[in-house]
């Protein structure tokens, strides 16, 4: 069917909510990239093989990741009338006492980490009752997610549908209040009043530079141009962070609803999404996505009615972290190498083909939705008054729980290593840390306190950048982690420019120089002056960014680094 | 017309113009390596830096692609752009110790040697881009291109293998500011040849890209001026008699009007492929043919065609 | 495998497999006789000079009568294990100009496993695009090879949480386990394959390991 109004949208909505609380029992596997790495793909399979052998009148559903990485393979199983459970860390060998349990109705207590009674309705101010009537005794034992620190810290707006919906079935993100944003824009918004909303909700560019959204929008929107274009910048290329993949692979249609209205607010018709080049699932998410939203007429022309027309296409990279830079980017979906050009002319006035084009961050775009039905003013009152609104933070590293989770921002880092990560592993204590990617420097122990957000991390010389957190402990060599980011530059630097290409390679050969033991003064003063002039003369912000490795680790750690000069006279 | 001021300077120039463009039509000198006034400006090298202040902001950016707009404040010579040129330079020499006009570069920099702590190499080519520019975007050819990135970014021809589109015209030669690009034009003399053993045609070698082509020779006077795939190239761009195509440019002659035997019928004009000929109005009935030098590629078409052989 | 003789004249590109590929459409008891008087018509084909392909090319068309000749054309479409008819096909996959070549290049590393470079010579052909920019997207780009992959492919993770986990010293242990021996392994070095909570974590063959099994499973791909 298509979808010409918004009853019709009811109507789906109605349709998914009965997938999602089903009169069947549900048994969803988190199969995102980190669920399949630990063996959920095989789980999946046996599960569909036990149900149908056992004669269980169940539905084996493939969902994505809800961030407990730490517990994959994660299993769900809701039965009519039950509390939602969750299983954490199950194994092929239980699968088949999994599937006897819903008939028996025992649990396997084991394995359990969660239930959930019922959670908030996205859609007014009702609830998704899981569990009807009294809780039965055998649950009782079990803590309810909403209690677990694990959760209740957390503010689940943008990742709220991930490990709970199936990313193949739209009637699902439908039923999680999915696409009514893009009916209320169109039917009941005008393009600048959009703009308006996001301007209003003072969100900020969730890639790196931090660039105000709704400037941003309205720059594109005043631009001339016969043909303007969106593309979601999905390239992801640091080397600690694979969440465009996980939000890729677990709710893509938060994705499509906030390029469409954002293509509906600066006036384009054709929008992109360029998606790191080894992400194949989530390409594939993408674009089976991508059709069922074009056969309910969410996507293509004369979207619902409204006049409103959008086409959407997935592009592959083809594998470089220069390409995350966006004039490097377009450059590179129209066929060339990838190498920044300069700017002015900002791609807002001349982007991609020359024409007027929006470049936004993959979760700048998926926050979009939330902001048009809840309102600009409202994003605006969560997080800090100049870093609003929520961020994605994916831990690694030396952490005991490798996790992803969703804070306001304004947290501090202490809190969420502590909350989530539950610390250090195997009890050590953490020496070091680093936030948004290697041009976030390696930041020591004592600045655990800092808050995520924008201004204060770019004033300890760290940048919030993608999100990532990696967390370093006591044995951790911080001269092997200063050669590891600046090898990273190197690997990636475009070469255009001689002060990124010449001067990353001669940081490399100096650092050799050191850990070899043939380090003098002479290098640590020849280091800052070359640190000085790529970050005053490069040409983007890797180049800009490419000593900040080193140069933190000099300023945090010095006796790590001056310990192994060769003493002057010696 | 915008206004800005360059280092105090107050100029007024187009709006959209460069920096560097503006500083040059104003003799405030700023140095520059990768940049040429034939090709896009690339901002590889960094040397043409300048600071920039717009709306309350500094920002440091490459002069040859900057356009100007009302209001904006550019520095040229601050200490924070002169310790970044003098890296650039040092970064340079440390890459390409051996080659001329790094060294003299680095002189009027006032750096004496390379820091000891740097890595040194043997490079000849600083990667600015100008010849690969010259053969795709001027000459339009394609035979080289960068390949590889970052670090191990170099120029070179398809898989390193002779550069089947290469038409020798020698364009990168000439543009290369190192001198890195050679070529080698191998007349027809026997005694020149190293090994004694002689060259069947002249030709020419563009050495880099392992390519070499023979040189067309002159009908009139016998030398070898261009090579074959060049002249070959041009003839399918440009309406020119294919007998241009065998004089060289010494040997090519500009026409001269015999104004006594001249009719002024035009057919001179009609037959000009580039344009050249144009009535001189001496007023009233005698309009005589003039010939515009600058347009002229003395392909001798208008010697032919003229009934009474005024043009010789 | 087509045992190619040793001679010396001086054969192009593929000129050397094609005329032996058209032997291989004799009888074996012909074969040499053919080979005398079809090497008589190229030499005056090549003037002396090297033989080139589209002279061998140029053979089969006068010379080669059907039903030979169409099994010979198949058969110079596989040499160097390059089907040009998909290439082909490929590139008609994606009508358009400059903005289609990444897409094809990643459909045609697809097909083959790596980009062969006659299939570039192809695109540059139907495209009009240069040789040498599709020369610097197929080596500026990680995601291309320009060699057919190894038997095996070992893919390591090089992302900073695994780093900082032992990563780096198994990546280490592996280069020097893997390279220059001749093995039939590639290691490839890529960044966070996502599965952070298994870290250091590599993918052999498809199937994801954690660091310590990893080398069991290395070791076992070495002795093959």
């Amino acid at each position: 069917m298509e979808i010409k109004k918004v009853s019709d949208l009811e109507k789906i909505r109605k349709e998914g909510m009965n997938l999602i609380c089903s009169p069947m029992t549900r048994i969803t596997v988190g199969t995102a990239t980190c669920g399949l790495a630990k063996g959920a793909g095989k789980i999946f399979e046996a599960l569909k093989y036990e149900v149908k052998k056992q004669k269980v009148k169940a539905d084996v559903v493939t969902v994505g990741c809800n961030g407990l990485c730490y517990a994959e393979p994660i299993v769900e199983v809701i039965r009519s009338g039950r509390p939602r459970i969750t299983y954490g860390n199950v194994s092929i060998e239980r699968v088949r006492e999994l599937v006897k349990s819903i008939r028996t109705g025992r649990l396997l207590n084991d394995l359990v980490l969660m239930r959930r009674d019922r959670e908030k309705s996205p859609v007014g101010t009702g609830f998704i009752q899981y569990t009807q009537g009294k809780l039965p005794k055998a649950f009782a034992g079990i803590t309810e997610y909403r209690r677990l620190g694990f959760f209740k810290n957390q503010m689940k707006l943008i990742s709220k549908n991930a490990g709970t919906i199936s990313p193949e079935k739209i009637e699902e993100y439908i039923a999680m209040a999915g696409y009514t944003a893009l009916a209320k824009a169109l039917t009941k918004m005008s393009p600048e009043a959009v703009v308006k909303e996001v301007t209003a909700s003072k969100i900020r560019g969730r890639g790196g530079a931090g660039y105000p959204t709704g400037a941003k929008w309205q720059a594109c929107r005043m631009a001339n141009g016969d043909k303007k274009y969106v593309v979601c910048n999905g390239s992801e290329g640091d080397p600690e962070i694979g969440m465009h993949r996980s939000f890729l692979e677990s709710d893509p249609h938060s994705i499509i609803e906030g390029i469409i209205i954002a293509g509906y607010a600066v006036g384009a018709q054709e929008g992109y999404i360029y998606v790191n080049d080894r992400y194949l699932l989530a390409m594939e998410r993408m674009e089976s996505a991508i059709k069922q939203a074009e056969d309910l007429n969410l996507l293509g022309d004369n979207i619902m009615d409204s006049g409103f027309s959008f086409s959407l296409q997935v592009k592959r990279g083809g594998g470089a972290y220069i390409c995350g830079e966006e004039t490097a980017l377009l450059n590179a979906l129209e066929g060339s190498f990838g190498e920044p050009q300069s700017r002015p002319p900002y791609p807002a006035q001349k982007g991609l083909f020359g024409k007027p084009t929006v470049v936004n961050n993959l979760e700048t775009l998926a926050n979009i939705p939330l902001i048009i039905l809840k309102g600009g003013k409202w994003f605006s009152g969560i997080g800090t008054r100049l870093s609003t609104g929520t961020k994605i933070i994916a831990l690694s590293g030396n952490i005991a729980q490798t996790c992803w989770v969703e804070v306001p921002l304004g947290m501090k880092i202490k809190d969420i290593i502590d909350i989530f990560g539950k610390g250090i592993a195997k009890g050590k204590k953490i020496k070091a840390f680093q936030t948004g990617g290697p041009s976030g420097g390696i930041l020591p122990a004592r600045l655990l306190n800092l808050k995520l957000d924008y201004e204060q991390l770019c004033r300890a010389g760290s940048l919030l950048g993608s999100g990532g957190l990696l967390v370093m402990d006591e044995d951790t060599n911080m001269l092997d982690m200063a050669k590891f980011f600046t090898d990273f530059f190197a690997d990636e630097s475009c070469g255009k420019c001689t002060s990124c290409r010449e001067g990353v390679k001669q940081l490399q050969y100096i650092l050799l120089s050191i850990i070899e033991g043939q380090g003098t003064e002479g290098h640590i003063s020849l280091m800052k002056r070359i640190a000085a002039a790529m970050a005053d003369t490069s040409a983007c912000a890797l180049g800009k960014t490419a000593a900040v490795p080193i140069i933190s680790v000099m300023k945090h750690f010095p006796r790590e680094i001056k310990g192994r000069l060769i003493k002057k006279g010696a | 017309m915008v206004t800005i001021k360059i280092n105090g300077k107050t100029i007024k120039a187009e709006k959209g113009t460069s920096v560097l463009e503006v500083a040059r039509a104003n003799g405030i000198h700023i140095p520059t390596l990768c940049y040429n006034d034939a090709l896009k400006p690339y901002g590889a090298c960094r040397l043409c830096i300048v600071e920039i202040r717009k709306n309350g902001k500094t920002s440091i950016e490459t002069s040859c692609t900057y356009p100007i707009e009302e209001g904006l404040k550019v520095v040229t010579d601050s200490r924070r752009i002169l310790e970044g040129r003098k890296m650039v330079v040092e970064l340079l020499l440390a890459r390409c110790p051996d080659v001329k006009s790094m060294r003299k570069l680095a002189k009027e920099y006032g750096i004496k040697d390379i820091p000891p702590e740097m890595k040194k190499e043997s490079d000849e080519c600083i990667l600015c881009g100008q010849c690969v520019l010259a053969c795709n975007e001027v000459v339009k050819a394609g035979a080289i291109q960068f390949a590889g990135k970052g670090m191990n970014k170099i120029v070179d021809s398809p898989f390193h293998k002779p550069a089947e589109d290469c038409i020798a015209c020698g364009s990168c030669v000439f543009i290369c500011p190192t001198g890195v690009v050679k070529k080698n034009d191998l007349g027809l003399t026997l005694s020149s040849s190293p090994e004694g053993q002689k060259p069947t045609f002249p030709k020419r070698e563009i050495t880099n890209w392992q390519v070499e082509h023979k040189l067309r020779e002159c009908k009139k006077c016998g030398n070898p001026f261009a090579p074959e795939p060049h002249l070959e190239k041009v003839k399918q761009e440009q309406n020119l008699p294919s007998e241009f195509f065998n004089i060289c440019q010494s040997c090519r002659q500009y026409p001269v009007i015999d104004e006594d035997k001249c009719l002024g019928c035009g057919g001179c004009m009609e037959n000009c492929p580039m344009g050249a000929l144009e009535f001189d109005d001496k007023g009233g009935y005698d309009k005589k043919a003039h010939v515009y030098t600058q347009n002229c590629t003395a392909c001798h078409s208008c010697e032919l065609i003229c009934p009474v052989q005024a043009i010789s | 495998m087509v045992d190619i003789p040793d001679n010396k004249e001086q054969w192009k590109n593929n000129s050397q497999s094609m005329f032996e590929t058209i032997l291989q459409e004799v009888p074996e008891g012909m074969r040499d006789v053919f080979r005398g008087k079809l090497m008589e018509i190229l030499k005056q084909k090549s003037k002396g000079g090297a033989i080139e392909e589209n002279h061998v090319m140029e053979v089969v068309q006068e010379i080669v009568p059907e039903p030979f000749k169409s099994n010979i054309l198949k058969a110079f479409s596989l040499i160097g294990g390059v089907d040009m008819n998909k290439v082909a096909e490929i590139i008609e996959k994606f009508p358009g100009g400059q903005e289609t070549l990444i897409p094809i290049l990643h459909a045609i590393q697809a097909q083959f496993g790596y980009v062969p470079s006659e299939s570039l010579l192809m695109v540059s052909q139907k495209k009009s695009t240069f040789l040498s920019t599709l020369y610097r997207l197929v080596t500026s780009y990680q995601a291309f090879r320009t060699e057919p992959p190894s038997k095996y492919t070992v893919t390591a993770c090089n992302g900073s949480g695994c780093h900082v986990r032992g990563g780096g010293m198994i990546l280490k242990e592996l280069e020097n386990r893997i390279s220059g021996k001749g093995t039939q392994i590639t290691l490839e070095k890529v960044r966070c394959l996502g599965c952070c909570d298994i870290s250091p974590a590599l993918i052999i063959n498809g199937q994801v390991y954690s660091g310590s099994e990893a080398q069991a499973k290395i070791s076992e791909l070495l002795n093959k």
